[in-house]
């Protein structure tokens, strides 16, 4: 016999003589499945977390009740009124485990369970209470069970294995007793169950109904005996309801033979009789129970305590039983449709030629018809009469778009009409499939063998073939789906989770296999992935796609997955020394040093370099004049050449200087349109910018006007050792100045246009092939003008191998 | 000594614009600290350097790079070539002739007797601020025009930056709030008067270390927005001592709303309405720096 101070010891022999009881306990138990989904649902409902302002009422549910007692009285200490024998860590000061907050809110939900069961059942006595107690507190193994029980195995599956069932900490019953917690919660909760009546219906008495199918508003007798004199303060008159409930009807007479009643407007076929709200439990002893929890739990058993004292005498009238041979049976009120289904849904999605199956139930209806809405979808002359439940197979939906066809069902009787609609729509439904990942960030071929710049912003363009073969046309053409959204994300190397790009504002389409156009910006779902320290070295790029609507489908033809890797090179920093020059002899001031970075910024997104690879030193704002202090005249391009000679000569005179890289030079926008303080006419400036590659003695060094958009990144271009691309490109009139006029110093490595698609990222637009190339005169402002001049994946690559200068 | 530009120099830098017409406009050459450049290109039309003695006999003969400046412009092209080279002259050259085609005499340039004087008259008070004007004393034995170009040193003479642009004149006002500073700050002078270069450099000043200098490169101040639109923001910070930008001690506040974040690039959103000055604080501690730009939401 172990020692009565060894808790453990005295557990294992409890529970080595409970084991039997144990096992005949759990088969007999879950012999019963029903009771034991009734006790689930009784527990459940006692114990769930109040969600907004959901206003729920304590469980009315006799069968639950009785099945969760059914389950408590299985314990010894309610059987045989055993003693408890040591406590779970559940009272008191909590330990360090956190798993003890789950069993300390096992052990609340446990007493606010077992209490309103006993109330329910009218057995909630200090007995009952000290039992309920050691069930929820016990650590012995039938309380461990019996918990379990009660929430079917909810946290844990039902566990016969005794040894492993004993907690590794335990409360003695000597520190219990000092606790006074024990004694506490049962008292606590035998006070509940003190002039506790439950609520409850009845139909005894009743013989029939006159009229039995009046409509709402209407009044019916419901006659019989031993009605009483008067209606008692206590008892209502339920009536059924449509949705299978029932509701307090309105008394206008009452003998003990007869008693008047109004039908509700929610009224339903069922049975008719009267409730009594019954004696609700007592307010302060359910807010003291609460209290009790709260201090002896401690915060996990807050949920239900809060629930206990929100919901502390309330109590829910039952609907009435119904009578053996229908004397207080209800059949009148308005029609009811149970279901009115196409192909199983309210709505439903029907693929071309797919047939259309409409399926009802009704009941109470005298009349009942079924019709097409509009000339959408197939239709089939119902049966006459229709019957109360039928199914009616309507043919094929047939089309090529998309279409929607709606169906009526109209039933009727003398109280009301009820009318139920349903829709098939016509799709086809795709098979989404991603064909390619392009990862661009000025240009980029179909393979992804253009290199890519570290920390860069880029594009991933996902290409989504619709899978459609037939057709079927959305109206964005033949066997195209629109409406592609989808999500990018980004792996590291090593790095277990992504980084999230973000899609860009085009609206995306899912084509047919094989007729992607790369230069069409909607033919690819397109997202921009942020130029952060993931975009370095090898990455690995997820792509999930789906049609509108379908983003929380789990898989499916409307979705679709694929992924790619690409690596992004480091790159070195390129430091640029800004000038901003004033026209001294127009008065016209010095650009901004934002105007600066705007000018920059063309050239940002054009070049292979990390975004904050450009090293920006504090411009030198100077004016454009000789040395003599004359001003140049920039109308002229002579003194353009003499403007971009002092600039670059600095560089020779100390050639240590510290200052590095492009000398770029800005001087104001001057397209013509100007007028001087007098309002004289400024003439327009000669040239949009000049500059001049490193050779003999000219620095990397150029001028430009600001605010032209391609010019900045042409002349950078020169400084970087480029010359210009063939275009326009002969034959031509050289020297004629106009659109075919070739420029000079013809590059030859260069294309005249951009050998395949590029984007332009900060614009979020497609460049399509044969643009302008960067170094040439085709575009911009420059001697054909046109779109914005775009880097060739040549220029690209010479930059890439060329940067920093 | 500080290391100064030497005063034997290593090559003469020539620049300068061939005209359609053959007019060659040849920009004051300096004698510069860097070896000879050989012609990097092959020309179609090329110009040449013979450096002759006093006797006319040819000393050397040098290409020089010729190149058709772009314009990137609507119109015609630029009607002249860069034309530009350095040259190891030989120590007994008395003139220069600059051939077109080996044929075309552009132009016959004989070197100046003598070479310049030159002094400087003054250096800014210790940590000194705001404007100053640099001023020197300039003489050559044969009144050749002289060009004068000014160096900054704030590291007692390792390296070297220029002071604006080169001039004829004997002064040179500048900005000392844009320059590092240091207790070992020096200027120089190169004077040339056309092929004959001299140096002078100036004690050593101090001027005061300055904070990061920073930069708002986005917006333009004035800018105007709508409410609710994104604002974006751009900046950086440049060390004038340390020569490093600043990328990372970045930090955006609104005088309305107070603190909006860090970094190069930022962008905002739902800004009041209102007047906002926008402040860029690059690097932290007593050497922060600050730019502000006024940035107006509309409602």
């Amino acid at each position: 016999m172990p020692a009565p101070d060894d808790p453990r010891a005295l557990l294992e022999s409890v529970n080595a003589a409970d084991r039997d009881l144990l096992v005949a306990t759990v088969r007999s138990v879950m012999a019963d499945r029903a009771a034991l989904r009734a006790c689930v649902r009784f527990s459940s409902a006692v114990v769930k977390e109040l969600a907004g302002t959901e206003f729920d009422r304590l469980p009315n549910d006799p069968r639950g009740a009785t099945a969760v007692v059914s389950i408590l009285t299985t314990h010894p200490a309610f059987g045989k009124g055993r003693d408890l024998v040591a406590a779970s860590p559940v009272l008191g000061p909590g330990g360090d485990d956190p798993s003890e907050f789950d069993a300390r809110r096992e052990a609340a939900e446990v007493l606010a369970v077992g209490v309103c069961a006993l109330i329910a059942e009218n057995l909630l006595d200090e007995r009952h209470a000290a039992a309920l107690t050691q069930v929820a507190i016990g650590a012995d193994a039938a309380s461990r069970l019996v918990r379990d029980m009660l929430f079917g195995g909810r946290t844990r599956d039902i566990d016969l294995d005794l040894e492993s069932l004993i907690p590794s900490r335990l409360i003695d019953l000597e520190t219990l007793e000092r606790m006074g917690c024990g004694h506490e919660i049962a008292g606590a909760a035998a006070k509940l169950g003190l002039g506790f009546q439950p609520a409850r219906a009845w139909a005894t008495g009743i013989t029939a109904l006159a009229p039995s199918g009046a409509c709402a508003g209407a009044t019916i007798t419901i006659q019989g005996s031993g009605f009483g004199a008067a209606q008692p303060s206590d008892v209502v008159v339920m009536f059924p309801t449509r949705d299978g409930g029932c509701t307090v009807a309105q008394v206008t007479a009452w003998s003990d033979t007869a008693v008047s009643v109004v039908v509700p407007a929610s009224a339903g076929p069922g049975c008719v009789g009267f409730a009594s709200k019954g004696t609700p439990a007592d307010f302060a002893a359910a807010t003291h129970f609460a209290d009790v929890l709260d201090h002896c739990i401690g915060p996990a058993a807050l949920r239900v305590s809060t629930k206990i004292r929100r919901f502390a005498g309330l109590s829910a009238l039952p609907c009435a039983p119904c009578l053996a041979g229908g004397a207080n049976r209800y059949a009148g009120a308005g029609p009811i449709i149970d279901g009115f289904t196409a192909n199983g849904c309210i709505e439903a999605v029907v693929q071309p030629g797919q047939n259309v199956v409409l399926a009802w139930s009704v009941r109470n209806a005298k009349s009942l018809t079924l019709s097409r809405a509009g000339m959408q979808g197939p239709f089939a002359v119902p049966p006459t009469p229709l019957p109360a439940t039928g199914i009616l197979d309507l043919g094929p939906f047939n089309g090529t778009q998309p279409a929607s066809a709606s169906y009526v069902l109209r039933a009727a009787n003398a109280c009301s009409t009820e009318t139920r609609t349903v829709i098939a729509k016509l799709v086809r439904e795709p098979t989404l499939k991603i064909s390619s990942i392009e990862v661009v960030q000025a240009i980029q071929r179909a393979d992804n063998s253009v290199r890519l710049a570290a920390r860069k912003r880029t594009v991933a363009r996902v290409f989504v073939e619709s899978g459609i073969t037939d057709g079927f046309d959305y109206g964005s053409g033949p066997g195209v789906v629109p409406g592609i959204s989808g999500r990018v994300l980004v792996f590291a190397a090593g790095q277990g989770f992504g980084t999230s790009g973000a899609p860009l504002p085009i609206a995306a389409l899912a084509l047919p296999a094989g007729t992607h156009d790369r230069n069409l910006g909607t033919h690819s779902f397109n997202v921009e992935l942020l130029p952060t320290s993931d975009l370095a070295g090898p990455v690995r790029i997820d792509a999930l796609v789906w049609v509108d609507g379908h983003e929380t489908d789990v898989g499916g033809p409307w979705k679709a997955f694929a992924s790619t890797s690409v690596t992004f090179q480091p790159r070195a920093r390129q430091e640029v020394l800004p000038f901003l020059i004033s026209d001294f002899g127009n008065l016209l001031a010095a650009p901004s040093l934002a105007a600066f970075n705007a000018s920059l910024q063309e050239a940002r997104k054009r070049y292979p370099l990390a975004e904050d690879a450009y090293v920006v030193h504090p411009p030198i704002t100077i004016a454009a004049s000789d040395a003599f202090g004359n001003p140049y005249n920039l109308a002229g391009a002579f003194d353009w050449g003499r403007l971009l000679f002092d600039i670059a000569t600095m560089v020779f005179l100390f050639p240590s200087t510290p200052t590095g890289g492009v000398r770029a030079g800005l001087v104001p926008r001057n397209g013509g349109g100007l007028t001087d303080v007098d309002g004289n006419a400024i003439p327009p400036y000669a040239v949009n910018g000049m500059g001049s590659p490193r050779v003999g003695g000219v620095a990397p060094a150029f001028v430009c006007q600001a605010l032209l958009p391609g010019t900045f990144a042409h002349e950078l271009g020169h400084s970087c050792g480029l010359n210009h691309a063939p275009c326009p490109a002969l034959p031509g009139t050289p020297g004629s100045g106009d659109c075919s006029d070739p420029p000079s110093d013809i590059d030859s490595r260069l294309p005249g246009g951009t050998e395949d698609v590029g984007m332009d990222v900060p614009a979020g637009a497609v460049i399509p092939t044969g643009r302008g190339e960067l170094m040439s005169y085709c575009g911009d402002l420059s001697r054909c003008p046109g779109p914005t001049r775009w880097p060739s994946i040549t220029t690209w690559d010479l930059l890439f191998d060329t940067l920093p200068i | 000594m500080p290391s100064v530009p030497r005063a034997n120099p290593e090559s003469w830098l020539v620049q300068g614009l061939l005209l359609a017409d053959n007019t060659f406009v040849r920009s004051p050459a300096f004698m510069i600290d860097a070896p000879a450049l050989p012609a990097t290109r092959d020309q179609a039309t090329p110009v040449r350097v013979e450096a002759l003695d006093a006797k006319g006999k040819v000393l050397l003969r040098s290409a020089l790079d010729v190149s058709v400046p772009c314009g990137d412009t609507a119109g015609t092209a630029a009607s002249f070539r860069f034309v530009s080279g350095a040259i190891a002259l030989p120590q007994k050259t008395a003139s220069v002739r600059f051939l077109l085609d080996d044929g075309i005499v552009l132009e016959d340039y004989l070197v100046p007797k003598g070479s310049p004087k030159v002094s400087l008259l003054s250096v800014p008070k210790p940590n000194a601020q705001g404007l100053f004007t640099l001023k020197w004393k300039s003489e050559h034995p044969s009144s050749a025009p002289l060009t004068h170009a000014i160096g900054f040193s704030a590291d007692d003479g390792k390296r070297w930056q220029p002071v604006g642009l080169p001039t004829h004149a004997n002064w040179l006002e500048f900005d000392l709030d844009l320059l590092p500073g240091g207790d070992a700050c020096r200027f120089c002078l190169k004077t040339t008067d056309g092929i004959h270069t001299v140096s002078a450099t100036s004690r050593p000043f101090t001027l005061r270390v300055k904070s990061c200098v920073a930069m708002i490169l986005a917006p333009e101040s004035q800018t105007r927005v709508r409410s609710g639109a994104p604002l974006r923001l751009r900046g950086q910070g440049y060390w004038l001592e340390e020569r490093r930008p600043e990328f990372d001690a970045l930090f955006w506040s609104s005088s309305l709303v107070g603190a909006m974040g860090r970094g190069a690039e930022i962008e905002v959103q739902d800004l009041p309405a209102g007047k906002h000055d926008i402040t860029l604080t690059a690097g932290e501690g007593d050497r922060a720096g600050r730019s502000t730009i006024q940035v107006v939401v509309s409602d």
